[in-house]
């Protein structure tokens, strides 16, 4: 049974915050990414797998194996930071019957028809309506981009919708 | 006071300018402390301390990681306020650090307020590229976001340096000497968070050892920093070049992706177009830097003059303007791989290969972040604490040395990124998999975080100060504290401190301006009852 220590929504997946600044806050030895879109692309998985530092293992699995995975033995053995790019996958994965206690949003790109709501965070109907159901369900989500600042719970960010 | 206006106007002009960021590792240089310390010591006629207490605010400062363009502190408004007003009144060095702190963090708040308002200049930018308009795209990446940081950033900084030095110089002058001494205290301790968050960074745990080598081999031997530097590299070298030794009879299983090698070289571009965009890219990828798109604009504004020539007709360049202004963001130099790729994937589309936006889109996004972790961890978690803290230490006696030394950050990552930039354009997605598999990048991290964590030791050693100075009598002698502790294990207390805000670092949080708080407390208690 894996510990999970962080679980975090970024559009950029691994890149310099995550690298640089949670991996080390965290501790993980195990990074894995839950994403259909990447573990269906071998060479971009090539990419990450090899971009990860020294001494982390990086994993990546498709929503539907990811669950499997956790059901089956809670991902193995290790710490892990579990990172996905979007809040719907993230959603999908809960309703699938993955638990999570605490979700951290790093980042979601603006695109066309979300709105910038907060610093990073650009987000869209489908968004926030799954954001409250997460939130209904009790899970705690904030916002947290970078370990040096304080975080701000996702309820205040809401608002600005 | 002399030539006090002309010292404001200078240091808001200087202010305005460099935070706007022209230049992605050039403008950095100019913002560090060290190098702000030169200039402001000629207009004031005193060279030397101002490339001491300049030495000492970088210290504090030498740690800081800007991941994501987040900025934890700015040292630039520390250094380009508190090393005039430290000049004109005449405090130390170690007091000019703390009167520097508050001012690094208002920084952060300038930094963000501009990242916001730098959101409506990429809205504007999309309307322009539906008309296909370049010039105006031009003016939205450069011309206005430095504009509008006029309003922001020359004012605060006008203002501190015409009334800065009389308001602290009064502030001082009625604050009981304990509170004197306890600044002075808090500014010896200050440059151990530095140190700190670069070990912080580094952060490999099976590397430790070389940080303790590093102190001691100051302590015990007694090495300045030039000969820990030497000594410190050679310790690199030889353990990352035994490794590759190792390594070489263990060869990888992955094999580049042929399909993704797609371009042949009949080419619609020239040698300079490609440089030529690089050097836009250099110069622009941090002005335009908004929390909604990052640096799609300064994407965008690289590429212009490619896509200007790759695309005739107007409706063909108009939707790859759109389609360059969408979501990116990396680290300015290991990411430049992602616009090579890109520009050899518009030429070809250009020549008529069937090549969907969505697969331009697609690398782009794809490796955008990867490469990022790697440039931060290189560029801004190795390469510049070590080049900076190398310059601080040399410049800590007053030498402007160190004023030089600092260039050497933006000349080493330009032509990283000149390098990387043109590997992109002629291989294609295969230099990002040739250069993640080589190893090279590995080799580089490990190299570099030794050469890192036994100059952070070598560092502490010298700069960070603490002592104990109580006396007592002793077998009939007066002794103190400090050289009891000095004869069990020399330089206990600055390790200490170095380890504790590490500790801190790691199991509490990483808010600089808490901790700073939490040493100010700490230093002005032991002060108060006279530990310190």
């Amino acid at each position: 049974m894996a510990e999970i220590s962080l679980v975090r929504i970024d559009s950029r997946l691994i890149h310099g915050q995550v690298i640089t600044k949670w991996l080390k806050k965290c501790g993980a030895n195990r990074i894995i990414i839950i994403d259909d879109a990447l573990a269906g692309d071998s060479f971009m998985s090539q990419i990450a797998i090899m971009a990860a530092p020294k001494g982390i293992k990086l994993e990546i699995y498709s929503v539907e194996k990811a669950v499997e995975q956790y059901k089956e033995n809670m991902f193995g053995i290790g710490k892990l930071l579990i990172l996905f790019k979007d809040i719907p996958t993230c959603y999908e994965a809960l309703s699938k019957g993955l638990h999570l206690e605490y979700i951290q949003l790093g980042g979601i790109a603006s695109a066309p028809g979300k709105k910038a709501v907060y610093r990073a965070i650009s987000l869209d109907d489908k968004d926030v309506e799954y954001l409250k159901e997460m939130v209904q369900k009790g899970i705690e989500i904030a916002v947290h981009i970078i370990p040096e600042e304080t975080k701000v719970e996702v309820q205040n960010i809401l608002k600005k919708y | 006071m002399k030539g006090s206006l002309f010292l404001a106007i200078f240091t808001g002009l200087y202010f305005w300018f460099f935070a706007g960021a022209p230049g992605y590792t050039l403008h950095y240089v100019f913002k560090q402390p060290i190098v702000v310390a030169l200039p402001i010591g000629l207009i004031l006629g005193d060279v030397k301390t101002a490339m001491m207490v300049g030495a000492a605010i970088e210290m504090v400062y030498v740690g800081i990681v800007a991941a994501g363009a987040n900025l934890p502190a700015d040292e630039c408004l520390a250094g380009v306020i508190a090393i005039p007003i430290a000049l004109q009144i005449g405090v130390d060095p170690s007091t000019a650090v703390v009167l520097a702190v508050p001012f690094g963090v208002l920084g952060v708040f300038l930094d963000q307020l501009r990242r916001t308002i730098n959101a409506s200049f990429i809205h504007k930018a999309d309307k322009l590229a539906l008309e296909g308009d370049i010039k105006g795209i031009t003016k939205c990446a450069l011309i206005y976001p430095m504009a509008i940081g006029f309003i922001m950033r020359f004012p605060p900084v006008f203002v501190a340096n015409l009334f800065g030095a009389k308001v602290v110089e009064n502030f001082l002058n009625v604050m009981p000497e304990w509170i004197i001494h306890g600044l002075n205290v808090t500014g010896g301790v200050l440059p151990a968070l530095g140190f700190a968050i670069t070990v912080f960074v580094i952060g490999e745990k099976t590397l430790m050892p070389f940080f303790f080598l590093g102190f001691f081999a100051v302590k015990y031997l007694e090495i300045n920093t030039m000969a820990s530097a030497i000594f410190g590299i050679c310790i690199a070298l030889l353990i990352t070049l035994m490794r590759r030794e190792e390594r070489q009879e263990i060869s990888t299983d992955i094999k580049p992706d042929e399909k993704n090698n797609m371009i042949d070289k009949e080419n619609l571009l020239t040698k300079k177009d490609v440089v030529r965009s690089y050097n836009r890219w250099y110069l622009s990828c941090e002005i335009s830097n908004s929390y909604e798109r990052m640096q799609a604009l300064a994407f965008c504004y690289s590429i212009l003059p490619i896509l200007k020539k790759l695309y005739k007709k107007k409706e063909d360049l108009s939707a790859a303007l759109v389609r360059h202004l969408n979501f990116f963001n990396t680290q300015g130099i290991w990411g430049t791989p992602v616009h090579g790729v890109t520009i050899a994937m518009e030429e070809a589309k250009a020549k008529g290969e069937d090549i969907p936006e969505s697969a331009i889109t697609g690398i782009k996004t794809g490796l955008m972040g990867p490469l990022a972790g790697i440039g931060d961890t290189v560029d801004w978690g190795t390469w510049k604490p070590l080049i900076f803290s190398l310059a601080a230490s040399f410049s800590a006696g007053g030498s402007i040395a160190g004023f030089f030394i600092c260039f050497l950050f933006a000349i080493i990552t330009y032509f990283e990124g000149y390098y990387l930039w043109n590997k992109g354009y002629s291989l294609g997605t295969n230099a990002v998999t040739t250069l993640l598999q080589s190893g090279f990048v590995k080799e580089l991290i490990t190299g570099s975080s030794i050469l890192g964590l036994f100059m952070m030791g070598s560092l502490s050693a010298n700069i960070v100060k603490l002592d104990i100075p109580i006396e007592f009598m002793m077998a009939g002698k007066m002794t103190t504290i400090q050289s009891i502790l000095d004869s069990i294990l020399p330089g206990m207390l600055p390790l200490l401190a170095v380890l504790s805000i590490y500790w801190y670092l790691k199991n509490k949080g990483q808010n600089f301006g808490k901790i700073v708080f939490i040493i100010l407390a700490a230093c002005m208690l032991g002060s108060l009852v006279g530990i310190f």
